[in-house]
């Protein structure tokens, strides 16, 4: 019997990966903490076997250069996201930091581990608000520009959240809701539940540290909210 | 071999007949012309020429002589129409013995023409009294006489058309009398006029004629020589009516059907078939490459890329017989048939078409030439829209480009059609043949991409009637005829006249309330096309007109004769039968009418459409009615009206996709429905059309979920029940139940958390 090549491992890991993820929420939805960990953790294993056959490089990675970077980005994303729900949050930060220096070394269009970076560092008081500017306005220019121009990129439902998140720490409620919109008609419709969650947690978080540049992000938070609800 | 002659002159008659003494001098006159081409002459001696029955008998003979070559059986003398035929009447008959027919002699010889390389020409220079082209006791003019054999090659040559005499020119031949006919034909015999066709010497005859009629004095009626009108021209005659060179050469008939089509289907082949058009084939447009030769080009420059797209769809695809289609990863040009004839070839003989119709309906490629939209062209390509879902591919020569004008016909007014014309590419690759090759490749992509892929329109609508009775079963005459005809306005009347004697003939038929519709009577708001193809496939009682031979109304007929037993009763007005004055025609690319369509009295031979009249009352089309009526095509082991749809039906089995299985076809309807398709949350994107809705789209997911639910419960239960599980549906199996388990567990109910964790414990007790 043949190894399948890395296309299809990774293809069954990432249905494992979205299996187990999903397990996990119902578990905690539940109230079973415990179970939903043992889930997660389940998840972590895979997302670290998915990376281990992406970076030893198959040869068959290297004639497709594109498609092997991007399922890294995503692997490192989905690994963010992992340790994000175990509230490992450095664990986290560094598995986006790690998946951000691939975005920004590659023609790949996704942004979401630089916007999570970024929404992290804020998180868990690694970063203030005004320390973050720079690379939320970069990202949002950038995310403006990639969604205007590159019209099969308009089609991709998280890109509008990302968006929508940069406009929000920026205080821009309109563009944020005109974004949040485009992504809440463009994603499954289970997925707008959590658009907004991320963002109270980080209201939260800056409103813990003091942070002087609050208000305004917490009023785009609370205007998103009745607008979008 | 050179040809032979039968000359015959009958100069006294008896009483009620005047005599002709010119016809001993026509006997001299033919004489000369015909060994002038080479011609061997025989006359008949007055003894026979006075004797019904001797004169019978030597005609006969001398038609049965005649195995090879043309043989011309020459008369001059009186005829006259009679019980709907023409009759030679020996010398001494009197008009009143004439009544007798064993004292007079039928100018229907196709009986004894003996075979497929003999040609027997009657040329009669007969009826010379008004009283004798249509009596009383005939219903048809002079010209008119019915042929018993309809597929032998028997010619008649008339010195008249009906309604005119044949005329006697008075000293016009070195002082004696001659028949102008007979001069006439004469002149255009001799070498220096270099007439070689049939046609060529009809054309000249009739302008000689004309000629000698305005320079006699006194000046004569106008006779015009004219071809028999029932029966005479059929598919071997026509070509060598028009094309074969009669007073040059002896006929050389061959067969001229390429190996290739003979070939059965070979399922690890890519079998292509190319049909040039005749308009292709007749040279009208300088420096246009036959769309075969571009096939030809691409296979020998391309067959590599085009075998790998044909292989990306079709290898392993699971036929009906349950083989899967094999095919070699590397292209090899053993791999790859191409078949080619043009649209005259296809019609050439029963045998022959059966092989075109199961190279039509088998070929992966089909590649067909519709420059001026030919009726055969049309029919052929109607055969293929009913059986096969692709790949067709349509092209325009005469220099017509994409991009420019194109008046297409109604029913092919979304055909992608591509040129073959001369690109006028001095050096490198041909744009041409690369455009060809390009719409192979994306045509198997596309088919692959596509489970409902069309590039010809009817397939689907012939298939998907609705599960009621009401909605697929046959409508009988009672209810129905559809009429497939030509919707231009000129044709009105002649729909209009067809309809009423029709409804009529039904109606002593015993139809008490006949409906002979087209489909615009119909009055459905059903899109035309979906509407069509219904009532094509389910109508038990179908009539095809073909006058004006409209592209759309053949296309119509192809598609008809192989989806339906019941086959459909086809008409034809007179005019438009070969040699008549509104036959089909080529049309040069500067729109000048050319010489006529071969492939028309070809098509007349084989499919046998029923010449009418105007003029005829309802009596006339008492046949039409009955054949209507009288089908039962489940009852009769072999019946003239549907071997095509028996030929269609034998051929597209080896070549028929297997269903899906039903797991498959859930999963790829799931597929089509979901919003996560990719299994990547973070690349989600949803299908809905209209997603801003958010209620349209939890509908589409939640069908989308549920019929991934079925396909891996049916996985489950039937498929593993069974024990037969492939390696592929154990993949299907397990891939599902994780997607399932996944949305299930995102629904946030308990009872759907308690499904999929069944689920889960099933995939892990299979891991």
């Amino acid at each position: 019997m043949t190894t399948p090549d890395w296309h299809t491992r990774v293809e069954d890991l990432h249905r494992k990966v979205k299996l187990h993820r999903k397990r996990g929420d119902a578990l905690r939805e539940a109230g079973q903490e415990e179970e939903a960990a043992k889930d997660y953790r389940n998840v972590l294993a895979m997302l670290k076997e998915m990376i281990a056959i992406l970076t030893a490089e198959p040869s068959s990675a290297k004639d497709e250069p594109e498609a092997w970077v991007g399922e890294l980005i995503e692997a490192y994303g989905l690994s963010g996201g992992m340790h994000r729900r175990l509230g490992e949050l450095q664990d986290a930060l560094e598995a986006y930091q790690e998946g951000a220096k691939l975005e920004e070394g590659s023609s790949a269009v996704s942004t979401y581990n630089r916007v999570n970076a970024v929404k992290l560092a804020l998180l868990s008081g690694a970063a203030s608000l005004r320390t973050q500017q720079p690379a939320i306005d970069a990202l949002e220019s950038f995310l403006t520009h990639q969604l205007t121009e590159t019209q099969q990129l308009s089609d991709s439902a998280w890109s509008w959240a990302d968006l929508g998140d940069c406009r929000a720490l920026r205080g821009d409620v309109s563009g944020a809701e005109q974004a949040y919109r485009m992504f809440v008609e463009k994603a499954g419709s289970q997925a707008p539940k959590t658009t907004l969650a991320m963002l109270q947690e980080i209201v939260r978080a800056l409103q813990m540290a003091g942070d002087p540049n609050e208000a305004p992000v917490a009023q785009a938070l609370s205007a998103l909210e009745s607008r979008l609800t | 071999m050179p040809g032979r002659a039968l000359l015959i002159g009958a100069s006294n008659y008896g009483i009620g007949f005047e005599n002709l003494p010119a016809a001993e001098r026509d006997v001299e006159v033919m004489k000369g012309a015909l060994e002038a081409r080479d011609f061997k002459v025989d006359i008949v001696g007055q003894d026979v020429v006075g004797n019904a029955s001797s004169l019978f008998l030597a005609i006969k003979t001398f038609c049965q002589s005649v195995v090879d070559g043309v043989g011309i059986v020459y008369f001059s003398g009186h005829g006259m129409s009679l019980e709907d035929q023409d009759w030679l009447l020996p010398a001494g008959v009197s008009r009143a013995d004439a009544m007798s027919s064993s004292m007079r002699v039928s100018t229907d010889l196709s009986q004894f023409v003996v075979n497929e390389q003999a040609l027997i020409i009657l040329i009669i220079d007969a009826c010379r009294n008004p009283h004798d082209r249509s009596t009383s006791k005939g219903g048809r003019d002079w010209s008119y006489g019915t042929v018993q054999d309809i597929d032998k090659h028997f010619i008649r040559l008339f010195g008249c058309s009906e309604g005119q005499l044949c005329h006697v020119w008075r000293g016009g031949d070195d002082g004696k009398d001659v028949s102008v006919f007979t001069a006439a034909l004469a002149e255009a015999l001799k070498p220096e006029a270099q007439t070689e066709t049939l046609e060529d010497l009809l054309k000249n005859t009739e302008k000689i004629c004309k000629d000698l009629a305005s320079s006699s004095n006194p000046r004569l009626p106008i006779q015009k020589p004219a071809i028999g009108s029932f029966g005479d021209i059929n598919a071997g005659t026509l070509k060598q009516f028009v094309v074969e060179p009669v007073f040059r050469l002896q006929l050389e008939r061959k067969d001229t059907l390429s190996p290739a089509l003979r070939e059965a289907f070979v399922p690890g082949k890519l079998q292509c078939l190319v049909i040039d058009s005749e308009h292709a084939t007749l040279g009208l447009t300088p420096n246009d490459p036959l769309l075969s030769s571009r096939v030809e080009d691409a296979s020998i420059e391309f067959g590599g890329d085009i075998w790998e797209a044909f292989r990306k769809y079709w290898c392993g695809l699971r036929l009906v017989d349950g083989s899967q289609r094999s095919l070699a990863p590397a292209y090899s040009t053993s791999s790859l048939t191409v078949s080619k004839f043009s649209v005259p070839q296809a019609f050439e003989s029963r045998p022959t078409l059966e092989h075109v119709i199961r190279r039509v309906v088998q070929a992966d490629i089909a590649f067909i030439d519709l420059t001026r939209f030919e009726p055969g062209a049309l029919f052929l390509l109607g055969l293929r829209a009913a059986t096969r879902r692709g790949l067709t591919i349509c092209s325009h020569g005469q220099g017509w480009r994409e991009g420019q004008k194109l008046d297409m016909p109604f029913n092919l007014s979304d055909l992608q059609v591509f040129s073959h014309s001369d690109a006028g590419a001095e050096a490198g690759e041909d744009p041409v043949v690369r455009r060809l090759v390009k719409a192979v490749e994306g045509g198997f992509l596309q088919m692959a991409r596509q489970p409902r892929y069309q590039d010809l329109p009817a397939y689907d609508s012939l298939r998907e009637l609705g599960p009621d009775l009401d909605s697929w079963q046959t409508i009988p005459c009672e209810r129905l005829v559809l009429s497939l005809c030509s919707f231009r306005p000129e044709n009105r009347e002649r729909w209009k006249y067809l309809e009423r004697r029709i409804k009529k003939a039904l109606n002593k038929g015993g139809v008490v309330v006949p409906q002979v519709r087209r489909l615009i009577d119909l009055g459905s708001s059903q899109l035309v096309s979906q509407s069509l193809y219904e009532h094509i496939r389910r109508v038990a009682g179908c009539v095809m007109d073909w006058s004006l031979f409209s592209p759309s109304t053949f296309m119509e007929l192809g598609v008809r004769l192989a989806v339906s037993p019941w086959g459909a009763v086809q008409l034809i007005e007179q005019n438009f039968l070969p040699t008549g004055s509104c036959a089909a025609r080529a049309i040069s690319h500067d729109d000048t009418v050319g010489p006529e369509l071969q492939q028309v009295a070809l098509m007349q031979t084989l499919l046998a459409p029923r010449p009418y009249r105007l003029g005829d009352n309802e009596d006339a089309f008492a046949d039409v009615a009955e054949s209507l009526v009288s089908r039962r095509p489940f009852d009769e082991k072999t019946s003239s009206y549907s071997w095509i749809h028996s030929v269609v039906q034998e051929a597209i089995e080896p070549v028929s996709l297997s269903t899906p299985p039903l797991h498959q076809t859930l999963y790829d309807r799931a597929q089509s429905l979901r919003s996560d398709a990719n299994q990547r949350d973070r690349r989600e994107l949803t299908q809905a059309l209209f997603y801003a809705s958010t209620v349209l789209k939890k509908d589409r997911e939640a069908a989308a979920l549920e019929t991934r639910i079925a396909a891996w419960l049916y996985l489950e239960h039937r498929m593993m029940s069974r024990g037969d599980m492939s390696d592929e549906a154990k993949a299907l199996h397990l891939k599902l139940g994780q997607e399932v388990a996944a949305a299930l567990y995102e629904e946030g109910d308990a009872k759907d958390f308690a499904f999929a964790e069944a689920i889960m414990q099933r995939l892990q007790v299979n891991e």
